[in-house]
């Protein structure tokens, strides 16, 4: 729309606009990712988390959606992935099809690896890396979240950050469930992260058919996402913007679905939008619509440029 | 028998899209492959799949060889279609269903051809019936390694449809792939509106070289590891587009620009496999 200027700038990488990607969703293949970013119109991309070794995640059901019912939706993958080196060719295939900004999301269960995990996705050159430390559906196999205290959190950043050339941004990945996630985000930033992506899925939850009398997900208990979640998300965002003084990008992640949405997640704090849940309900194309309604939406309301609605709920 | 319409459908089935019902009966097809079929019906056109759930263990995609009852034709291959296989009439199943898209019927169409290898040959059964409800004439092709390996043989036949089995060491029908019987009824100068395929990968991407060759529609169902059936997860895409999503059937251009058709499926954790 004339008038209006959506794009926005991550650390150095150019978004034409503030959508990204939220890891996880439709980032396995560099096919798929580049189809996000072309036809789908989102402004970068997160890939899925890759982790050292390949895992086969949780058995099936993995996903239970109850978007229509309640506003939500669980999900326990479990980190399948084919192992990092397997990203990386992704990552280049992605390259290949797509010229638009790329964030390269790993997990580890220990700092030191999430030091040489970050390392090897390094390879692929991507635009940013996102250290996920804060998956909720593995927590039985990895112990408890690696975000939820200071030290940990800061400790798996500073390997990353000490294995990763410096031209490549790390961003720390936090979790809702966390006390007090400012706190936690100031840890990660002084341990050397460059940007804070926040929040990934609350909970976990679980949800049971009662017709079975059984949790539906494999793995019993999955993380929360959707439009239930945002709330919980935007106030982290808010909090965290308010803690680091907006010196930090942040990508507000956690239940935006529409153009609203967005500008209010920018509003609290975040430079960029993660969308993951709503690219189901709304199918990929809601990059583009999102993009659209923030334009209806910033011209009504007399907002021209989306860089400077980042914050702008702090008074 | 329920049938899941209406209230009654978003009363038993909405909480989180799941369904549960008994099996009414069980058949031996062969060897290797059963039929269940359900004590309940619902609303699917052919090429639409189920998600099978049982609970504690697994849950995977199943093609729906008939909507009312509702049909699944397993074959025995791994852990979870053993486990389906070991269940019996009364016991219970779950379900999400229908899913994905499904094949489509050129209007004007007269007479159309249907290629079928292992349990694919009972999904396209569904699509047979409804040709026939249409009044478009359906001719059947069944391929397969041995003669103990064709299943549905009498059905199309109550079904009045015209079916050519081709087996590879010729102990059944004709020797030769189920591709070679095609070619055989085209070379005779058979015409077909469209030609529709369910089976091994493989199979389906000879068959779009010939329909391509031929100026033929052309219409596949894909297979591949799927784990929420719904478009989120990702696992299976095919190269730029995702099964549960785009398909699991596809014509045959539009499957010949997804980058892993005809090349490779991948496992649970994203490696590809070579077909
Ligand atoms: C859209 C869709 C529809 C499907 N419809 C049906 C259906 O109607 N009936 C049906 O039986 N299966 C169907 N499948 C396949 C089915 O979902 C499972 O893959 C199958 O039951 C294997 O699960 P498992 O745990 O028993 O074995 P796994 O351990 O997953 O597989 C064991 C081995 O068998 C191979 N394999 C998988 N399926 C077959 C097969 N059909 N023939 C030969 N080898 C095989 C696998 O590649 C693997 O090497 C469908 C799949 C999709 C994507
Ligand atoms: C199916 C699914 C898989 C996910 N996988 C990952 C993952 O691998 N790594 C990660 O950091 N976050 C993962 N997430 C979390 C999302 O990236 C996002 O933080 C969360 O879903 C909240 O955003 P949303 O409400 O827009 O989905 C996943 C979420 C979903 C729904």
């Amino acid at each position: 729309m004339p008038g209006i200027d959506l794009s926005t700038n991550l650390l150095g990488a150019k978004l034409e606009n503030p959508t990204v990607l939220a890891s996880g969703i439709l980032g396995t293949t560099g096919a798929l990712m580049a189809s996000v970013a072309n036809e789908g119109g989102a402004g970068a991309i997160t890939s899925k988390s890759a982790s050292i070794k390949p895992r086969g995640g949780h058995p099936n059901p993995i996903v239970v959606d109850a978007i229509a019912e309640g506003g939500w939706m669980l999900n326990a993958v479990g980190l399948s992935n084919p192992g990092v080196e397997e990203k990386v060719e992704e990552i280049a295939h992605y390259r290949k099809l797509c010229g638009k900004p790329m964030i390269a999301s790993v997990f580890a269960s220990t700092a030191k690896e999430f030091g040489e995990c970050a390392a090897l996705i390094a390879r692929a050159k991507p635009d940013a890396i996102e250290l996920d430390e804060s998956c909720p559906n593995v927590e039985g196999e990895f112990g408890a979240l690696f975000c939820l205290n200071e030290r940990d959190a800061a400790k798996a950043v500073e390997e990353a950050r000490n294995s990763v050339p410096k031209s490549i941004p790390v961003f720390a990945k936090l979790s809702p469930s966390a006390p007090d996630i400012a706190s936690i985000a100031a840890a990660c930033v002084e341990a050397g992260a460059d940007g804070i992506t926040a929040v990934n899925t609350a909970g976990p939850g679980m949800a049971i058919d009662i017709s079975r009398a059984r949790p539906i997900l494999a793995n019993k208990a999955g993380g929360i996402s959707g439009p239930a979640l945002k709330p919980l998300a935007v106030r982290c965002v808010y909090d965290i913007y308010g803690k680091l003084e907006g010196k930090v990008p942040i990508i507000g992640t956690g239940g935006v679905a529409n153009g609203a949405d967005a500008i209010e997640m920018m509003m609290a704090g975040a430079s960029a939008v993660g969308i993951g849940t709503a690219a189901y309900t709304r199918g990929m194309n809601v990059f583009r619509e999102v993009c659209r309604e923030m334009e209806e939406l910033m011209e009504k309301n007399g907002y021209s440029k989306a860089r400077e609605l980042v914050g702008m709920a702090h008074g | 028998m329920r049938r899941w319409v209406g209230i009654m459908e978003a009363q038993e089935r909405t909480r989180f899209g799941y369904a549960t019902a008994k099996i009414a009966e069980v058949r031996q097809e062969n060897y290797r492959v059963k039929t269940f079929v359900l004590d309940c019906g619902v609303e699917a056109r052919p090429g639409q799949f189920a998600m099978v759930w049982i609970p504690g263990m697994d849950e995977k995609p199943m093609c729906i060889v008939n909507d009312d009852p509702l049909t699944f034709s397993v074959a025995k291959v791994g852990p979870f279609s053993s486990k389906l296989h070991g269940l019996g009439a009364g016991d219970k199943i779950s379900f999400r269903a229908p899913l994905g898209n499904s094949f489509a019927i050129p209007t004007g169409a007269k007479k159309i051809i249907l290629v079928g290898g292992g349990y694919g040959v009972a999904a396209l059964h569904f699509l047979a019936r409804v040709a026939k409800g249409k009044g478009v004439e359906p001719v059947m092709v069944v391929g397969a390694r041995k003669r103990d390996d064709v299943i549905f043989e009498g059905d199309f036949a109550k079904l009045g449809v015209k079916t050519v089995v081709a087996t590879d060491d010729g102990s059944g029908g004709v020797k030769g792939t189920a591709i070679d019987a095609v070619r055989q009824l085209l070379d005779a100068g058979e015409k077909f509106d469209c030609a529709y395929a369910c089976g091994p990968e493989m199979m389906m991407h000879a068959l779009a070289a010939v329909a391509q060759k031929e100026d033929m529609a052309c219409q596949l169902s894909l297979e591949r590891f799927m784990g929420c059936g719904i478009g989120i997860c990702g696992k299976c895409d095919a190269g730029g587009g995702l099964v549960c999503q785009g398909g699991p059937v596809y014509n045959s251009r539009a499957a010949f620009k997804l980058e892993e058709f005809g090349i490779c499926h991948r496992d649970t954790m994203g490696n590809k496999i070579r077909w």
